[in-house]
């Protein structure tokens, strides 16, 4: 059977001082499908607007990964995405779940312009749920006001647009220096790049003076550089805050 | 560090402040580190209650949820 690009994005699933966080269950989610159908994507992160009429946790943001399934398999992992949401997500949470194919999305542009607005607007319930149905995607709440379907959609609506966010987790390396070509490397990395968006050179060496975190930009998994006085080195945790 | 808004105990010098966050952090009893590493947004060598649980951001700074 046919398989197809498949998004999963949850958000509004903890509360403060909750055992699990959003990203942790995402992780869960996807170590679940990795076992049972195929190897997902890295989960990325998605900044949403922060404001007073947005009942988010502490900070706003949505998980979202992709993977390739096929209809039958798009079916189980919804069912098995739900169940697990309602079982671990906090009592006071309002989880929002949203899944379904990308060759489903008609209008990648609508749906992109969703996620943008998602960032700088309050939307609402209603916007989410007519979206989702625009493009055909699977979309659900679990508990409480389920005001989490916005972040769902907007998560997705930013994964397909592709220069959005930064890369849950980071990379254990052993060295306080590493070529560029050391860094791609990593099968996690797939360029190196100063903030202009220029290439680093293969050559260039690094220092690791912070954790080794990549942001998504293009569809791709970059890690950011930038020269500080005569050496080069990460963008610290602080000069990743914006992505 | 804060002041009182809507009921609620803000931070006043905002979100890049990173000293003042620094400090604040370094006498307060209530400071626990948020678990969720990807949610930290300043080095944790030192505490900063940009990284702690118990702050919630918002437009201009956060609030402290332990206030």
């Amino acid at each position: 059977m046919e398989t197809f690009k498949t998004y999963i994005c949850i958000d509004d699933t903890d509360e403060i001082g909750y055992e699990k966080s959003t990203g942790l269950l995402s992780e869960e989610i996807q170590e679940y499908i990795q076992d049972n159908y195929s190897k997902c994507s890295l989960i990325t992160r998605h900044q949403l607007f922060i404001h007073e009429d947005i009942p988010y946790t502490s900070h706003n943001s949505s998980m979202c990964f992709t993977v390739y399934l096929n209809e039958v398999q798009k079916k189980d992992v919804i069912e098995f995405v739900i169940n697990h949401i309602e079982k671990y997500s906090a009592p006071t949470s309002q989880p929002g779940v949203c899944i379904g194919f990308e060759k489903d999305i008609k209008d990648f542009e609508k749906l992109i312009q969703f996620g943008f607005d998602a960032k700088t607007k309050v939307l609402t319930k209603d916007d989410a749920y007519a979206m989702a149905k625009e493009i055909g995607f699977h979309l659900s709440e679990h508990k409480n006001g389920g005001q989490g379907v916005i972040g769902a959609v907007a998560g997705v609506a930013l994964r397909l647009y592709g220069s959005d966010g930064r890369v849950k987790g980071n990379i254990k390396v052993n060295g306080e220096t590493l070529s560029v070509k050391e860094l791609l490397d990593y099968d996690s990395i797939n360029e190196v790049q100063f903030e202009d968006g220029s290439l680093a050179p293969n050559d260039l060496e690094v220092g690791i003076t912070d954790k080794l975190k990549r942001v998504m930009l293009k569809h791709k998994s970059v890690v950011l550089i930038y020269k500080n006085e005569d050496k080069y080195e990460l963008l610290s945790t602080e000069q990743l805050r914006k992505y | 560090m804060f002041f009182q808004g809507n009921g609620k105990l803000v931070f006043k010098f905002g979100k890049d402040n990173y000293e003042k966050a620094k400090e604040q952090a370094s006498t307060c009893k209530e400071f626990i580190l948020d678990k969720d590493e990807d949610e930290l947004v300043t080095c944790t060598k030192e505490n900063s209650c940009y990284n702690c649980l118990f702050r919630r951001w918002t437009q201009e700074s956060f609030v402290c949820l332990k206030g």
